[in-house]
Formats: structure tokens, C-alpha cells, sequence
């Protein structure tokens, strides 16, 4: 009888463990919609404090790009004309837009509330199952599982529930992402130093300084935004609008400008000549 | 000594004929490092990857990695060619391995 209990007691909290583990990684998706709406891409995690080269890092268009979206019936793949392939943020009021911003830059701080939760939960199931007498080996067990709910947690962010990448190769790309095509023909603006006079993050409006560009765009430190050139970007050309993400590892706390990525190559004479930046 | 045209290198004497036109090509090492002009692909999707070493008889060797996955990547200047370090469209600075083709060290400078 004494062993038939001991083993109801070790049942409970197994169960009660399992119940948390289960909330941090399949119920996890569901939570994260009612908070944050399928049309608004969440920002893929903190800053990259150790982003620094290429070769050190993992490709985010490895898979985080092109997932398949878990509500894609209510979102349908391209917008009313076509233009937009994802996202229509124009369905919403400002009011509302501004909110889900507002979500967006918050959106790591509120998964870590999340996994503090859970793991105040875990804490309190072994709280509930000393009552039993088991304790031991279940304090490291349910404090363990807790820590893999919060991992749960950050990897739901970092490995894809957004509904595109936050950036080709770097965290870079946050605020409302979204992609469009150019309807016409247009400027845009472009900071660069030395001699690479060709890439693909543009502005609408020409940054007022270097200092400024480097620090509101979070600009590498390969790039001084020493010239600015004007980049025409013809009718058809697909971009992606976004804001620019802090990168401590960088240097660039800030960012915030809000910065347009081509998504196709266009003609390498679109490129017009570089100019000093004040 | 190398000199190129359209879609036409020379070499020693030599003509090749490649299937794109070539925006620079020289001779490192034992092989010939050809870019093609990144214009050359109109294609509206996709990558071109248009940095190639070949033998002196024409043959390929290795077409080099390019350093995303986005549509549109492609080399479009040799900024050094020993070591051989070119840029692309999509703001990567990468230095090439010469004898696979395969990117040793990259840098993005946005």
C-alpha cells in the first residue's frame, strides 16, 4: 500500500512536470497568437551582441524564411491587389498599428515574462509535490524543465513563428516588416564607404549626417557612411520596409530608422555616383 | 597575359568563348578567374552566381559560394585579387578560397 502511494505521489508531479513542458513548447504557439496577430512579424529576439562577422554566425534564411504560416486562411499569401505577399499592415487603425509597434519592440521582453512564469510555476509544483516526499530528484528535474521552457520560448521566437525573416543574415529588421513592389519608378538613398558602391539596405529620405546614419541605422563598423548615392529603384522591384534594430556588438544601441531592403537585384547603373556625407 | 571581350577571353593566343559577357578576368595561380558581368542575369528570381575559375583550356573549376540566400545574389566587384576578395550585391565583403571556391571569411557591411 505504502509503495502503491509513494508511486501516486511520484505520478503527480511527473504529471505536473509534463503539463509544464507541454506549456512551454506546443502551447507556446497558441499564447503567442492571442498576444501578438498573425499579420505583424515579432522581431527574431534580442540584439545580437555578438554579431560581428559573417562566418561566425548561422544563416537566417536557413529556415526562419518562408515558414508556413499556422493561420495562412485568415492571412491570405498576397493582399487585396497583390502587391503585398505577407503583410497588410494598412488593415489596421494607426491607433492599433502603433500598439502592435509597440508590441514588436517589447515583444523579447514579454517571452521572458513568459518563461518567468512558467518557471515560477515549476517552482510552485515541487512546492506542491514535497508534500509527497519526493522532492530530491524532482527540485532538479522540474527546475530543468523550467529552464527549457524558457528556452522553448526563445527559440519559438528565434526559429520562425514570425511571418518573415527579420533580416537576410542578421537580426536587423524590426517594427512592421513588409514587403511591397516599387509601383514606380523611384529614388532612394543609399551610405556606403570605400568602394562598395553597391548594396541592398536603401532609405526613403537622405540621412541628415554619417554620425546619424551609423547610429540610426545600425550600421557594421565596415561601414562609416562616409558617401551617399541616390539609388533609382525601378517600377517592379521588390523591397522589404522595416526599422533599423540596435546591435550592441556593433556598437549601435539605437537604430530605429526606418530602412528598405531590395529583395531582387537591379541594374548596377541604378547605382549613381557617391558623395561626401557631412 | 589575358585580355577579354563580350563573352570572349584570350588567353595565351587562345579564345574562349563563356556563356555570359565578363565584367574582369586574371590569372591567379595555375587558373583564370572569370566575373561575369552581374547584369548579365535578367532572371526576375533566383541567384547568379558569376564568379568562376577555369583552366587554361576552358574548363571549370569551382563556381564560388555566394554568401546569402537571397534572391538576386551576385558578385559584382574584385576588390583584391591575392587574396581574392570580392562584393556582393547584398552588402558582404568575402574573401574566396582559391582552390575550392568556398568563402573563408565574410564581413556585411549593410
Amino acid at each position: 500500500m505504502k509503495r502503491i502511494r509513494k508511486w501516486h505521489g511520484r505520478w503527480l508531479l511527473i504529471a505536473a512536470v509534463l503539463g509544464l513542458s507541454v506549456g512551454g513548447s506546443g502551447q507556446w504557439a497558441d499564447r503567442r497568437q492571442q498576444s501578438f496577430p498573425p499579420a505583424i512579424a515579432l522581431p527574431n529576439g534580442p540584439s545580437p551582441g555578438d554579431a560581428g562577422l559573417l562566418g561566425s554566425m548561422g544563416w537566417a534564411g536557413s529556415g526562419r524564411a518562408n515558414r508556413a504560416e499556422p493561420d495562412a486562411g485568415l492571412w491570405p499569401e498576397a493582399g487585396a491587389d497583390g502587391r503585398y505577399r505577407v503583410i497588410d499592415a494598412s488593415r489596421y487603425d494607426r491607433q492599433l498599428q502603433r500598439e502592435h509597434e509597440l508590441v514588436l519592440c517589447q515583444g523579447h521582453r514579454v517571452l521572458w515574462r513568459f518563461g518567468e512564469q512558467l518557471r515560477e510555476e515549476a517552482l510552485d509544483s515541487i512546492r506542491w509535490s514535497a508534500a509527497g516526499g519526493v522532492v530530491g530528484r524532482a527540485v532538479g528535474t522540474a527546475v530543468k524543465t523550467a529552464r527549457q521552457a524558457v528556452r522553448h520560448g526563445h527559440s519559438a521566437t528565434k526559429s520562425g513563428q514570425c511571418l518573415l525573416t527579420a533580416g537576410t543574415d542578421f537580426p536587423n529588421a524590426g517594427g512592421v516588416i513588409r514587403s511591397f513592389v516599387q509601383e514606380s519608378d523611384q529614388v532612394y538613398y543609399r551610405v556606403f564607404s570605400g568602394d562598395r558602391t553597391i548594396g541592398s539596405f536603401l532609405t526613403a529620405v537622405p540621412p541628415r549626417s554619417s554620425a546619424w546614419a551609423q547610429e540610426a541605422l545600425s550600421l557594421p563598423p565596415g561601414n562609416t557612411a562616409e558617401y551617399i548615392q541616390e539609388v533609382l529603384v525601378p517600377a517592379g522591384a521588390r523591397l522589404q520596409r522595416s526599422r533599423a534594430l540596435p546591435v550592441r556588438g556593433w556598437g549601435r544601441s539605437r537604430g530605429g530608422a526606418e530602412q528598405f531592403q531590395l529583395l531582387e537585384h537591379i541594374p548596377v547603373q541604378n547605382f549613381g555616383p557617391g558623395r561626401p556625407l557631412p | 597575359m589575358i585580355a577579354f571581350s563580350g563573352k570572349t577571353i584570350r588567353v595565351s593566343g587562345a579564345s574562349l568563348e563563356l556563356e555570359y559577357p565578363v565584367a574582369d578576368a586574371f590569372e591567379l595561380e595555375d587558373r583564370i578567374i572569370v566575373l561575369f558581368n552581374p547584369d548579365a542575369c535578367t532572371k526576375k528570381f533566383g541567384q547568379f552566381p558569376n564568379l568562376v575559375a577555369l583552366r587554361p583550356t576552358g574548363e571549370r573549376l569551382w563556381t564560388a559560394e555566394l554568401p546569402t540566400t537571397t534572391s538576386g545574389d551576385r558578385y559584382y566587384k574584385v576588390a583584391s585579387r591575392n587574396p581574392l576578395v570580392v562584393y556582393s550585391i547584398h552588402s558582404v565583403e568575402c574573401e574566396i578560397d582559391i582552390a575550392t571556391g568556398r568563402i573563408k571569411a565574410r564581413r556585411f557591411s549593410k
